[in-house]
């Protein structure tokens, strides 16, 4: 079959054509030549075109079972259910990039044909195929997704494939890289759009009106595959946590510690016409981050249980995330005396000062996770000595900065524009710092002592609190204003400015996670033992009991050795269930897979890991008791509720500075009347 | 391929046959589990996979966990006389977290170095922006007619 030849001339066409659009948009720009943009335009279509053909071409592979296709022999098997050979798209090197280029192109597809920004599209268009050409150069010259086991067409006949890593079929594993790599292209637009903003001395705040929804959506895909990754980590790892700080998690956290910076930062621009510079800087910064990202899962220079690491293909990337991050500072530098503000911050105390405190923190957390992360490079670059930085160091530097992060998110609702006074700091703060008095109060009553779990639930408390009072008062306004009934008022607030709303709806999934970390990190219990069938294990309110060792067919020549074990309330004896924790043995692998025993509710995870056994059916249990877990998902299921909501199309999304100054001067009335 | 679905039986027997004799109720300090807050502070670096001990299931990781059982269950040593010998052996990359010393404390500190600096830029910046901009304009009351109109414009966008 002459396909994988199709397929990788696809690529080099692509490659060519972008290179073609981009200056067919540099000269359209330059002659103002509209047949010319129409053929840039087309150009963009063909390399979205050329790069669905390869990734369909790949797919076919993928799910025929070609296995004289490296990729395919790499990451495939014939055992391997369709779900998991379609996932192996972006299970490898090449296939992953495949993926990045075929969302990018279409991407760019839409930009180029937007009827939105017409001046700057082109711009942005010709800056999006600049990266597609990266890409299409690295999938075509270094890492080719149609190599052949046996050089070119056609090539030697190969029967069966090495198999897929086990730890990566898990459903989990199927989004989280999918969603990243949406939110990691998905920045590409707002920072292409910048970059047009600077290069066209474009001061206004246009480019943040058109990027918005693609900044929100990017943040958006970028959540949900960090949550993902860590519902990932939690059932298929075996440790007992969700975060494990390694490299290429921290990867994807770092844009997205940015990218929130820059969302919260962009409303002073929108509102005020501020922060100019710092915006662009700000999705500079988160792009390069997501190149950053790509560089470290690719190069090899930081180990990692996600990375596939090649030294040469990593060279490329790191030098194209430097070209990028150059050409952003460079042009910030030349064109900082056209990004003049429009207005000044009229006082210390006002909700500008602390969403500018809110991006200090916002960036000192990611720096943080930065440093962390490169910090054994530059031990060994500087002193020559290797250190390991993992989960240890980061909750000790994170967990003081998060926590700082979280009481801002209660203070930026309740504090006012332009500027507050001491009155209605004192009308605004006064319920919601008794409301998290009484609530430190009674959980320390209920006997919870640890410094960081009184922090972190006394801000969750306070959290809550400001943004339920903002709603409420909003409400109240609203009823006095339409006579509505409280209910419909509710609605109809919420309705009516979804994008705010959205926001404090998001606050409020984040304050449910912050309360399942600090449960998880405070209060949990672990126990490791050895037992022989019929003995018990006791772990906080449970009785474990050993029931049986067994082994069972799990089909696609996957066998699981599992443990039988009865778990009973120690105090009422009630039996609660039967969790079966088991190692997974796949053909392709000599490491078995760990599938976890959960016994999950609102309180607490009951997590046991079935570590060992011995001739005798004695076996090693892990056991843990993570307080709370269940509301991290919640919370991030929230998270992402609201940030739909807040994306979802119609009147109340709507964010036009027009509109927003408009609403703000009649807040400042307001503020000023009451 | 049907012989190739044998491969898990077959570790699988080979697992339960050949695993070690010793069972729980003869636990020595070869069996015996590390507490897992030991395992956390501890990176797999035998074979250099890097994981954290407490997630990693190689057989490299089985030979370290062999070395803290030793070094804490038949010497006695305590959790950090453990990690002190293994950063003595294997350098201190065999630590979950830089030591705090000397060079190490760019990483502990310079988050916070470089947030609270931020901070003091930010104040000083703020001070020169609000210092030049203060104004005192201030709305005392609404006549009226203006009352009337915010209502109907708050009544548009609430």
């Amino acid at each position: 079959m002459l396909m994988a030849e199709v397929g990788y001339f696809s690529i080099v066409l692509a490659l060519v054509l972008s290179i073609y659009g981009m200056i067919a948009f540099l000269m359209a720009i330059r002659t103002k030549n509209q047949a010319l943009l129409g053929s840039a335009k087309g150009a963009t279509l063909a390399v979205a075109f050329l790069s669905t053909v390869a990734s369909l071409i790949l797919i076919f592979f993928l799910m025929s079972g070609d296995y004289s296709i490296k990729y395919v022999y790499e990451y495939t098997s014939r055992d391997l259910p369709g779900f998991y050979r379609f996932s192996a798209w972006w299970a490898g090197n090449s296939g992953s990039l495949l993926l990045w280029l075929f969302l990018l192109s279409w991407y760019t597809v839409v930009v180029a044909y937007s009827r939105k920004g017409k001046l700057m599209a082109p711009y942005a268009s010709g800056i999006l195929l600049f990266n597609s050409a990266f890409f299409l150069f690295v999938l075509a010259f270094l890492t080719n997704p149609f190599e052949r086991v046996s050089g070119w067409y056609p090539g030697a006949i190969v029967s069966a494939g090495a198999g897929m890593n086990p730890m990566l079929q898990n459903p989990g594993m199927v989004i989280h890289p999918f969603t990243t790599y949406l939110g990691y292209v998905g920045f590409a637009i707002p920072f292409a759009y910048g970059m047009t903003a600077l290069i066209t001395k474009n001061a206004g705040d246009e480019w943040i009106r058109i990027t918005r929804r693609w900044t929100i959506l990017a943040w958006l895909f970028l959540s949900l595959g960090n949550l993902s990754g860590a519902q990932w980590a939690y059932m298929e790892l075996g440790w007992g946590g969700y975060w494990g700080w390694d490299p290429v998690e921290n990867a994807s956290l770092l844009p997205w510690l940015t990218g929130t910076a820059f969302l919260h930062s962009v409303m002073i621009q929108e509102r005020k016409d501020m922060l100019k510079v710092w915006n662009v800087a700000l999705v500079t910064i988160t792009y390069v981050l997501t190149l950053f990202g790509t560089f470290l899962v690719r190069s090899g220079v930081l180990t990692s249980v996600h990375a596939f690491g090649s030294n040469e293909l990593g060279r490329y990337f790191l030098v194209f995330t430097v070209l990028m991050l150059a050409v952003g500072i460079i042009l910030i530098v030349k064109r900082s005396a056209f990004l003049t503000q429009g207005r000044s911050f009229e006082a210390f105390l006002s909700k500008e000062s602390s969403f500018l405190i809110n991006n200090l923190v916002l960036v000192g957390l990611a720096f943080a996770v930065f440093l962390g992360t490169i910090f054994p490079i530059i031990s060994e670059a500087v002193r020559g000595v290797k250190v390991s930085v993992g989960a240890p160091f980061f909750n000790t530097v994170s967990a003081p900065l998060g926590l700082a992060l979280f009481i801002l998110m209660g203070i930026c609702p309740l504090i006012a524009w332009r500027k507050a006074t001491s009155k209605s700091l004192l009308d605004n703060f006064l319920l919601p710092t008794v409301l998290t008095a009484v609530a430190i109060l009674d959980i320390f009553l209920l006997g919870i002592r640890k410094p960081y779990a009184l922090a972190g639930y006394g801000i969750a408390a306070f959290c809550i609190s400001t943004i339920l009072l903002e709603i409420i008062q909003g409400t109240r306004v609203r009823q006095r204003l339409t006579g509505e009934s409280f209910l419909m008022a509710i609605v109809k607030l919420l309705m009516r400015n979804r994008r705010r709303h959205g926001g404090y709806i998001i606050h409020l999934g984040m304050v449910l996670m912050l309360t399942a970390m600090t449960g998880s990190h405070t209060y949990n219990l672990d126990l490791i033992k050895t037992v022989k069938i019929g003995e018990t294990l006791e772990l906080g309110s449970y009785i474990i009991n050993y029931n049986h060792l067994s082994q069972k067919d799990l089909g696609n020549s996957r066998q699981a050795v599992y443990a039988s074990l009865s778990v009973y309330d120690r105090y009422s004896g009630r039996l609660l269930g039967v969790v079966e924790p088991q190692k997974v043995f796949y053909p392709t692998s000599d490491q078995p897979s760990t599938e976890v025993g959960l016994r999950t509710t609102l309180k607490e995870d009951l997590y046991i890991v079935l570590a060992d056994w011995q001739k005798d059916r004695s076996a090693t249990f892990k056991i843990f008791i993570n307080p709370l877990v269940a509301w991290l998902w919640i919370g991030g299921y929230v998270l992402i509720f609201g940030t739909i909501f807040a994306l979802w199309p119609g009147r109340g999304s709507q964010s036009g500075a027009h509109y927003l100054r408009r609403q703000d001067i009649i807040k400042d009335k307001v503020e000023s009347v009451v | 391929m049907k012989r190739l679905g044998l491969v898990p039986v077959i570790i699988v027997l080979f697992t339960l046959l050949f695993s070690p004799i010793t069972a729980h109720g003869s636990e020595t300090w070869e069996t015996r589990p590390i507490p897992l807050d030991v395992e956390s502070g501890v990176i797999c670096v035998l074979d250099g996979c890097m994981m954290n001990l407490a997630a990693c299931e190689t057989l490299a990781a089985e030979k370290l966990r062999g070395i803290i059982r030793e070094k804490m269950f038949k010497e006695g040593l305590n959790k950090e006389q453990t990690y002190a010998y293994l950063a003595e052996v294997y350098g201190d990359k065999v630590l979950a977290a830089p030591p705090k010393r000397g060079f190490n404390w760019v990483a502990w500190l310079g988050p916070f170095v470089a947030t609270i600096g931020g901070g003091a830029f930010l104040y000083l910046g703020l001070e020169k922006w609000v210092g030049s901009s203060l104004r005192e304009e201030e709305v005392a009351s609404l006549d009226p007619e203006d009352a009337r109109r915010l209502d109907e414009e708050l009544k548009k966008y609430l």
